[in-house]
């Protein structure tokens, strides 16, 4: 079947978020018994060209991946990639959300921009097959347009919708919208009082930064419908699947909001965990969301336990705002705009190891040693140990400690012929990002850094590398050969921590 | 029938931009030629106690009025009203938009408050229907609606709002728990970095200041609450044969105050297409309400204004000035709430402080320029002059400085020696504390002396009369010495004489 997205491709990047060690994270601390990740099954339902599961295939190559979606032209780009990288643990199909069967139950499934985006009939399909699909303690991740604030998203799709008017020439329309867009920026007052934040901010977006095929396939979308979290809370109950959190655990809670807001917030709500989640989009004009829901027989506590992360890596998201680590004062360690201030040598400690090694992801003891070391003591006590699970699990619901439930294999330091993740090699082809085994997406600004990856295919050595690219570009820089030696060892070095580089032993 | 509006009674109150009188100054100016309102015959759908038709019905004997409305409660306390005033221009009864019979009558003007967003989508269709059917050829009917795009930050609230008090049964508690909520959200909202409102947060601050409890239950609790593009809407009128002609707020038809870059790509965007220009004004000022005029399909309404048509209007002005200046190219700035608009012509400036200074009274064109040309010694003023000053006025109206109205009602605007109040006045003092004026606008007499001086000015009783009954009821640390109650009384009464609050 041809669908809209054959007519215009819609881009795939792969997120972390998506990544089933993060999926596992969230749903343990939240009580859900998620499967181990290394040895699990992932499903993702309309997978379009399948980049963000290859990547995925590429960084647990143990586990089994399956997608599907209704582009066949998607589908195709997809597997001539997995043939040409010659992953074997990944399988890419042409399938209809209302009609695919499952073979074996999933750990986890996600399901990407496409509940808001498709008929009722198809909606309801999804939840039916998720409910089908979805092992006993996996989880599946769902995102949707989100109320109240998608109205005054609805509000620009609407004009542009009516100013596209019949067109169906994907280019012309694209073309209105964007007219469209300039016209409301035209008139919209410059008068104090009357900016409307989001909305002003969208038909910026719109002119400036929108990707074409992402206004093709978002905002003119024929179909897109926001919910409320309650109604899709309701829709999913109905098919047995319980609301477990949202896949970013810091939007979810405000951390921002004082400490009155969110104490009006719990009587409002009367402290039911599912209410009290609508109440919170209320608070925040929320208009996007990506809900984790399970089949788990459990009620949600809505509350995260310090305990499971035991079981996870633990990695840094932050910067040291201060860097006075002896001061008999707070420290603190910020995340964008989120800042918390961190008190004690042991806590300070912990949270400078993870900024000083990120983004290296440690098991719980292996942090506390490091943290021991740097104060010099030997061990922590069960008292200290706790407060540290508390502590860390309010830095991860404020966005500036990151929980996985996987490390994948990679090199941390380059040996003497590096292999970078094939599947990056192939990216840098035709774009300058590329996705390293942690699932971190790397830009390349220039050619060298570029080029420089895609020769890391286990055949040179950095001094090959060296040689080949100083040939290559003597006319276009003024670095010597040393100074050019020097600039490639320094960032080799740099991915390799971001995971970019295979483990030594897949050298074969 | 019982109805939401048996629990909780919705405030009526008369409202001038749906008097006949202005729904004809407006079509006028626009070219159509609708019936006299003081001799037609009008229907409102959906009058609720019928506040509004009363008062026209007051102001306008000679014309016949009818109302219907599903609320039974409503429609008994209007016909008491009607009662007590001895009206025999008026009827009102229960009705169900659905199901009211219109036999084979026709109405000059329709009147349609507060309905069309606010019902199912069945009744939505009987009520143009029945627009579509009862309207004569050269019939105005007058429609607000909740409009989209506006309308979608609005919803936001309304929601949110609706979703905390779903469950609870006791409209009291309803109202609180919205308040409550509302009060919620503009706590969130007050964050350090945000320093300025945007029209989210005033809508929020609205609910919590302005919002009277009753309105709130009935408009932003409504259980049904659909905006709606004006497109669909105009293509809903063109199945019943109708089609829209104008706002009945000049300045919110008025294209010119849009920046010029914007009125361009409007007329690139609409090619000549009057829908999609106002569809496209709708999305340039993203607009969340209108009160618009409708009129039968076979109507050719202009597309801007005739400022010969104020020949046949009066003309009123709320404006205000600072300084004078009648040196011709001096400009000259007339301002009314928070618009303004400058005039450079002298005829113009003498025009508009004469309308200005005889506020709220109606004049003539005719009359205005007699006075005019008294006031700057003139013979006569060439057609050219009167041509540009016409211009001037129709600016003016459309900067909403200047009003037309389309009915000069009997009042007298100077005391007289018995001085005599209408019976409608009479009969809502002993109502309540709200009383219509001829002009269609209200005033309210909160404390017994003023509501029983109001039930005294029967035309029967002079002045000393007047004083000598009304200053007992004073208490007696309150009480004005004889000569300073006379005085401060016939201030009082020359007031309302000029607001046309007095028939004799």
């Amino acid at each position: 079947m041809s669908t809209l997205y054959d007519a215009v491709d819609y881009p795939t990047l792969p997120r972390i978020l998506g990544h089933p060690g993060h999926m596992h994270a969230v749903a343990r601390m939240f009580g859900v018994p998620a499967p181990a990740v290394a040895n699990s099954r992932m499903l993702e339902i309309g997978c379009g060209d399948g980049f963000h599961l290859i990547s995925c295939a590429v960084s647990v190559p143990q586990a089994t991946f399956v997608g599907f979606d209704l582009s066949r032209e998607a589908i195709a780009r997809g597997k001539a990639i997995v043939s040409r990288l010659g992953q074997t643990n990944i399988r890419l199909e042409d399938g209809d959300i209302t009609t695919w069967q499952p073979d074996e139950p999933f750990d986890f499934i996600l399901v990407h921009g496409v509940y808001s985006w498709v008929p009722e009939f198809v909606r309801e399909a999804l939840l039916q097959l998720i409910a089908s699909a979805l092992s006993p303690s996996g989880v599946a991740c769902v995102s949707y347009n989100a109320y109240p604030a998608s109205y005054t998203r609805q509000m620009l799709w609407e004009m542009m919708k009516y100013h596209v008017g019949e067109r169906n020439d994907p280019k012309e329309m694209i073309d209105k919208a964007i007219e469209l867009a300039e016209f409301i920026q035209l008139c919209r007052p410059k008068m104090e009082g009357e900016e409307l934040e989001l909305f002003d901010n969208d038909v910026d977006i719109v002119i400036n930064k929108q990707i074409r095929s992402v206004l093709y396939h978002d905002e003119l979308a024929p179909i897109n419908q926001p919910f409320y979290f309650h109604e899709f809370a309701a829709h999913a109950r109905h098919h047995g699947l319980r609301f477990v959190s949202e896949l970013e655990p810091h939007v979810m809670t405000n951390g921002e909001f004082p400490q009155a807001i969110n104490t009006l917030l719990q009587t409002l709500s009367h402290v039911n965990p599912e209410r009290r989640e609508q109440y919170y989009d209320f608070a925040c004009l929320r208009r996007f969301r990506q809900t984790l829901i399970a089949k788990s027989p459990h009620e949600p506590k809505g509350i995260p336990d310090p305990h499971a992360i035991r079981e996870l890596y633990i990695a840094g998201n932050c910067v040291a705002g201060s860097v006075d680590f002896a001061a008999d004062e707070p420290m603190v360690f910020m995340a964008g705009e989120t800042a918390i201030n961190v008190d004690g040598p042991l806590a300070k400690a912990v949270m400078l190891v993870l900024v000083d090694e990120r983004p290296r992801r440690f098991r719980f003891d292996e942090l506390v040693s490091f943290a021991c070391a740097k104060i010099g003591r030997e061990s922590i006590t069960k008292e200290e140990e706790e407060v540290l699970l508390r502590d860390l699990t309010t830095a991860w619901l404020t966005g500036l400690v990151v929980l996985k439930g996987y490390v994948p294999d990679y090199e941390v330091t380059p040996g003497e012929r590096p292999i970078a993740s094939p599947f990056a090699r192939f990216q840098l082809e035709q774009s300058s990002s590329a996705t390293t085994l942690l699932m971190l997406n790397l830009n390349f600004a220039d050619d060298i850094g570029r080029m420089m990856v895609q020769q890391l295919d286990g055949t040179r050595t950095l001094e090959d590398i060296v040689d080949e690219l100083h040939q290559k570009f003597k006319n276009e820089t003024d670095l010597s050969k040393d100074q050019l030696r020097t600039v490639l060892q320094q960032n080799l070095e740099k991915l390799a921590r971001g995971g970019l580089l295979l483990p030594s032993h897949a050298h074969a | 029938m019982a109805t939401t509006y048996d629990a909780i009674a919705y405030p009526t109150f008369p409202r001038l931009l749906a008097h006949p009188g202005h729904l004809y100054a407006v079509a006028t100016m626009v070219g159509l030629s609708p019936a006299p309102p003081e001799i037609s015959n009008i229907l409102e759908i959906g009058c609720g106690d019928a506040s509004h038709l009363i008062a026209c019905a007051a102001a306008m004997p000679e014309a016949t009025f009818t109302g219907f409305d599903l609320s039974s409660a409503a429609i008994e306390r209007g016909q008491s009203l009607i009662r007590t005033a001895g009206l025999t221009n008026i009827s009102i009864e229960v009705g169900d938009i659905t199901k009211w019979n219109l036999g084979d009558r026709t109405f000059d003007y329709v009147i349609i408050d507060g309905i069309y967003s606010w019902v199912p989508a069945f009744v939505r269709h009987a009520l143009i229907s029945l627009v579509g059917r009862s309207l004569t050829e050269n019939g105005l009917a007058y429609l607000s609606a909740n409009m989209y795009p506006g309308c979608y930050t609005r919803r936001m609230l309304w929601e949110m709002m609706k979703f905390h008090v779903e469950g609870i049964d006791d409209p009291e508690q309803k109202i609180d728990e919205a308040y409550r909520m509302a009060d919620f959200i503009r706590v969130c909202r007050e964050k350090p970095e945000r320093k300025r409102q945007d029209p989210f947060d005033r809508d929020v601050e609205n609910v919590l200041k302005n919002r009277d409890r009753s309105i709130l239950y009935h408009d932003e609790l409504s259980p049904i609450n659909e905006p709606v593009y004006f497109h669909r809407l105009a293509s809903h009128l063109a199945d019943h044969g109708l089609q829209f002609v104008s706002e009945v707020l000049p300045q919110s038809m008025n294209f010119s105050t849009l920046e010029p870059a914007v009125r361009e790509r409007i007329e690139q965007f609409s090619g000549g297409d009057r829908i999609k220009r106002e569809q496209y004004i709708d999305f340039a000022t993203l607009r969340r309400f209108r009160q618009m005029i409708l009129a039968r399909t076979n109507q050719t309404p202009l597309r801007d204004p005739d400022p010969q048509a104020i020949r046949n209007l009066f003309l009123t002005s709320s404006a205000s000035f600072e300084t004078i200046d009648l040196t011709p190219d001096v400009p000259m700035t007339f301002r009314s709430d928070d618009r303004e608009i400058a005039f450079d012509r002298t005829l113009t400036k003498v025009a508009m402080i004469l309308l200005a200074s005889c506020s709220p009274q109606r004049v003539t064109l005719d009359e205005l320029l007699d006075e005019c040309g008294r006031q700057m010694q003139r013979e006569s003023l060439s057609d050219e002059e009167v041509d540009a000053l016409l211009n001037d006025l129709v600016r003016a109206w459309l900067h909403g400085i200047v009003y037309l109205r389309g009915t000069q009602p009997r009042y007298v605007s100077k005391l007289s020696e018995q001085p005599h109040a209408s019976a409608l006045a009479r009969a809502q003092v002993m109502a309540g504390p709200t009383v219509t004026c001829l002009l269609h606008t209200t005033i309210r007499f909160e404390d017994p002396p003023s509501r029983r001086l109001i039930e005294l000015l029967d035309g029967t009783r002079t002045i000393d009369d007047l004083a000598n009954e009304i200053r007992p009821l004073f208490p007696d640390d309150q009480r004005p010495s004889p000569d300073e109650f006379r005085e401060g009384l016939v201030r009082n009464l020359t007031l309302l004489a000029r607001s046309g609050f007095l028939v004799g």
